[in-house]
C-alpha cells in the first residue's frame, strides 16, 4: 500500500476578496493538492477525475459536516463515500457540468441513506407555511439592527464557532440551501438540481433560512450582552 | 423604462441581488432604488453583511487524515 499525504495543502481559508460584496467570496476555489496527492492522483485511471473531482474535497467535507450537524466521524464516513460512489460513476458524469454540484448531489444522497440505515428518527421537516408570529417579531427587531447599527458592531462581535452552531442548529431542509449558498457560492439553479427541488422553493428556504439564522445570532448577541435588544 | 421601483418590489428582489441572481437591467433597478431609499438600504446592507459574514467564517478544510483515507479507498478501487 502507497504511503499518501502528510500535509493537507488546501487554499487559504481567509483569501477573501473584499471588493465584492455580492459575491460569497472563495466557495468556488478548489483546494489544492500536495506532491504526494499529486502523484497518487496521477495513478487514477479514470480520466479527468483527479483534476475536475478532488479539487473539491474541502467543499464536500465542509457540505458534509454541516449536513451532520457538525459529527466529525459521520461527516468523514459520508465524504469517503461520496468520493468512492463518484469515482465508481465517473462516466455518469456529464462534461461540462459542475462537477462540485454533482459531489455535492452524492453527498447528499449518501447522507440521507445513512440515517436511513440507521433507522434513526427523521429531523423534524418544516412546512413551507409555519411563518409564526416569532419570526415576524424577530424580523423587526432584525430590521432594527440594520437600522441602528451602521458601523456592523453586530457582525463584528462574532466568532467562526457561534456562527457554526447557528447553521447547525437551522432545520435541516433550510441549513442545506443555506450552506451551498452562503457558504459554498452553489447559485439557486445548481442549489434546485442538488436538493431536488424547483427553484421557488429554493428561494423560500433560503429567505427562511436566513431570517433563522439572521435571529439565532441576534439572539446570542443580546444574551452576550453584544447588543441591548428590543424592549416591549 | 425608467419607473421608480416600490420598496415593496426592492425587498422582494433585495436577495436575488445580493446573490448575483438578476439580470443587468433588474439589477441596476433595484440598485437605483437603494442608492436613494433610506428605509431600504440598511436593510440591504444588513444582509449584505450578513452574506458575507457567514461566506468568511465556516471554512474549514478536511483533515489529512480524511483526504489520505480518500486517496487510499480511490487507489484500492483501482487497483
Amino acid at each position: 500500500m502507497k504511503k499518501l499525504i502528510e500535509t493537507t495543502g488546501t487554499a487559504d481559508p481567509d483569501a477573501l476578496p473584499g471588493a465584492q460584496p455580492n459575491a460569497a467570496p472563495d466557495a468556488a476555489v478548489p483546494n489544492e493538492r500536495d506532491a504526494i496527492e499529486d502523484a497518487a492522483a496521477g495513478e487514477l485511471p479514470r480520466a479527468g477525475f483527479a483534476d475536475e473531482a478532488l479539487p473539491w474535497l474541502d467543499a464536500v467535507y465542509r457540505f458534509s459536516l454541516r449536513l451532520t450537524a457538525g459529527n466529525r466521524v459521520e461527516a468523514d464516513d459520508v465524504v469517503q463515500e461520496t468520493f468512492l460512489r463518484a469515482y465508481r460513476h465517473w462516466d455518469t458524469f456529464r462534461r461540462g457540468t459542475s462537477a462540485r454540484a454533482w459531489l455535492f448531489t452524492i453527498a447528499r444522497n449518501v447522507f440521507l441513506r445513512s440515517r436511513e440505515r440507521l433507522a434513526r428518527k427523521p429531523e423534524t421537516l418544516v412546512s413551507e407555511l409555519d411563518y409564526d408570529v416569532a419570526e415576524v417579531s424577530a424580523e423587526d427587531a432584525l430590521r432594527d439592527i440594520g437600522e441602528q447599527d451602521p458601523e456592523r458592531k453586530f457582525f463584528a462581535s462574532f466568532i467562526d464557532e457561534e456562527v457554526t452552531r447557528a447553521v447547525e442548529r437551522l432545520p435541516p431542509e433550510f441549513r442545506e440551501v443555506v450552506v451551498l449558498s452562503d457558504i459554498e457560492g452553489l447559485n439557486y439553479a445548481e442549489i434546485a438540481d442538488v436538493v431536488g427541488v424547483p427553484l421557488g422553493t429554493v428561494k423560500s428556504r433560503l429567505y427562511r433560512g436566513r431570517r433563522q439564522l439572521q435571529r439565532s445570532l441576534y439572539e446570542y448577541a443580546v444574551e452576550m450582552g453584544y447588543l441591548s435588544g428590543r424592549t416591549e | 423604462m425608467n419607473e421608480h421601483m416600490s420598496c415593496s418590489d426592492a425587498l422582494d428582489q433585495l436577495w436575488a441581488l445580493i446573490d448575483n441572481e438578476l439580470c443587468t437591467d433588474d439589477a441596476q433597478r433595484v440598485q437605483e432604488h437603494l442608492d436613494r431609499c433610506r428605509r431600504c438600504y440598511p436593510q440591504y446592507d444588513f444582509d449584505r453583511a450578513y452574506r458575507q459574514l457567514v461566506a468568511m467564517q465556516c471554512r474549514e478544510t478536511a483533515p489529512a487524515e480524511l483526504r489520505r483515507k480518500v486517496f487510499m479507498r480511490l487507489l484500492e478501487e483501482s487497483s
